[in-house]
């Protein structure tokens, strides 16, 4: 039985040439293996959203992905977003609008709005809410949350 | 998650190989949605995980097929499926059920045959796929079988998959005049990402102001497999649609189903749901209501 297989991915712009077991979850491999704890866990069952990352652009939720599933793909966590410590628009947008309580959700959320507007750089109200409202923020109430995307999408700074 | 042994094959004889030797200890992995989470909390321990992520490119593809059908690789992802052209040209209700599975997390992963496979009683794929009279093909290592997606599920998360055999294609029909319909996922009070709480697939010929020709009601959420309202599909086939004949269409498909009582509906709210959304589904497609409002 092999132990360990061979796997490479490009995270966060950095190329990992890596020996796994089988087993890992992408959620395992970002937080246990590479110390990227920014992602979190929440439910565990991919409801959440708060272990929301980005493969090939798209948002996934990690912790129901298995690390082998991502072989030779572009995975892109909350650390990616502000190389060298140059925030991103989304990231200044939230800080700008409060619209952290908590903060654990953060992440994903931002995560899950930076796939939004990867696809969709001009975002409806509607599309808005219906990207950051299949994540679970239980502080916020969503609106400052919304407001934040929805001035990043708009090019306000 | 317990350890297993990892297989990547490149080929669907190659995968059947694998699964034919190891049988029940063998699983496959699709976008893995469902099946990760079983893995943790070990409700499936399988001595061989067999991914689909090397197969030809073909199983992710929407493809037309001779005399106006489709076939759908089995690994095409929901989010695939709502926004491939020849789907939405098509099959524009099957696009639109896709477009609202889940959350976009879901639908970059999930696939159109996992979710078949998976065979959760309110799954949104199977009605609206039974009522357009799809079929499934299943490989395994004698050979290929063809099935209708209506056959395909013996038991609430069951299908009559053997351990060996692989879902590779969805067909989806030609049809002379299509088939009009629409589907219903009725979420209730749940987050609009949940699943189901009863999903209503219909789809007619006829009807716009003429006799119906050809009727299909197919339930999701009320039994452990989807459900065919034959007798209420009795009711309506080779009439005209009156708003009191739909009526009695909505009773007798509600009257057919057979729920239970969960955190967020009671068995009589989803008869009740079922009665009402197929009427207005119907009245929707025959031109007697404006449909399902949301
Ligand atoms: C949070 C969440 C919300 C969801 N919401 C909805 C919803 O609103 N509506 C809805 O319809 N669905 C919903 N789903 C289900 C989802 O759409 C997926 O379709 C489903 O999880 C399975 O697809 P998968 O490709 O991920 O399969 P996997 O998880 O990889 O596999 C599921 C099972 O099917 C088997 N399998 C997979 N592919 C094949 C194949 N080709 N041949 C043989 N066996 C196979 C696997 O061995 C496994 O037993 C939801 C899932 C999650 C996690």
């Amino acid at each position: 039985m092999a132990t360990r297989i061979p796997m490479s991915f490009t995270i966060n712009g950095d190329r990992y040439e890596m020996e796994l077991p089988p087993q890992r979850t992408l959620l395992e491999l970002l937080r246990d293996e590479l110390g990227l704890t920014g992602t979190k866990e929440s439910c565990g069952a991919g409801i959440c959203g708060a272990c929301t990352v980005l493969v090939d652009g798209q948002p996934v939720s990690s912790c129901i992905k298995m690390a082998f599933q991502v072989k030779g793909r572009e995975i892109t966590t909350i650390e990616g977003l502000a190389p060298g410590g140059q925030l991103d628009p989304l990231q200044e947008a939230f800080v700008r609008h409060g619209a952290i309580q908590c903060g654990y959700c953060t992440p994903g959320m931002i995560i899950i709005a930076k796939g939004l507007l990867l696809q969709n750089p001009y975002p409806s109200e509607e599309e808005i809410y219906e990207a950051v409202g299949s994540n679970i923020c239980r502080c916020t109430g969503y609106v400052k949350i919304v407001e934040a995307v929805r001035a990043v999408a708009r090019g306000e700074r | 998650m317990r350890p297993f042994e990892y297989a990547e094959p490149v080929s669907v004889g190659e995968v059947c190989e694998i699964l034919g030797r190891h049988g029940e200890d063998a699983r496959v992995i699709a976008g893995g949605n469902s099946l990760v989470y079983f893995l943790k909390r070990r409700i499936v321990s399988p001595r061989v995980l067999v991914t689909l992520q090397s197969l030809p490119a073909a199983l992710g593809t929407a493809d037309p097929m001779p005399g106006g059908g489709l076939r759908l690789g089995a690994l095409m992802t929901h989010g695939a499926v709502a926004t491939h052209p020849l789907v939405r040209e098509r099959c524009p209700q099957l696009a639109t059920t896709a477009a609202n599975i889940g959350s976009v997390r879901v639908r970059n992963s999930g696939t159109i045959g996992g979710s078949l496979c998976y065979a959760h009683p309110a799954i949104d794929t199977a009605p609206v796929l039974i009522t357009l009279g799809a079929e499934v093909v299943i490989a395994a290592r004698g050979g290929t079988r063809t099935l209708p997606v209506e056959q395909f599920f013996s038991d609430a998360f069951k299908s009559v998959l053997a351990p060996d055999e692989l879902l590779t294609e969805i067909r989806l029909p030609g049809h002379g005049r299509p088939l009009r319909g629409s589907y219903i996922k009725f979420v209730g009070q749940k987050a609009k990402s949940s699943m189901a709480i009863v999903g209503i697939a219909v789809a007619i010929r006829g009807g716009d102001g003429a006799p119906v020709e050809e009727v299909h009601i197919v339930l999701g959420g009320v039994s452990p497999t989807p459900l065919r309202a034959r007798r209420a599909e009795d009711l309506l086939r080779g009439k005209r649609a009156t708003p009191e004949l739909l009526r009695q269409v909505g009773a007798a498909a509600a009257a057919g189903t057979a729920p239970w009582d969960d955190p967020w509906a009671s068995a009589g709210y989803k008869r009740d749901m079922v009665e009402v959304l197929s009427r207005q589904a119907l009245e929707g497609l025959t031109g007697l209501g404006p449909g399902y409002q949301g």
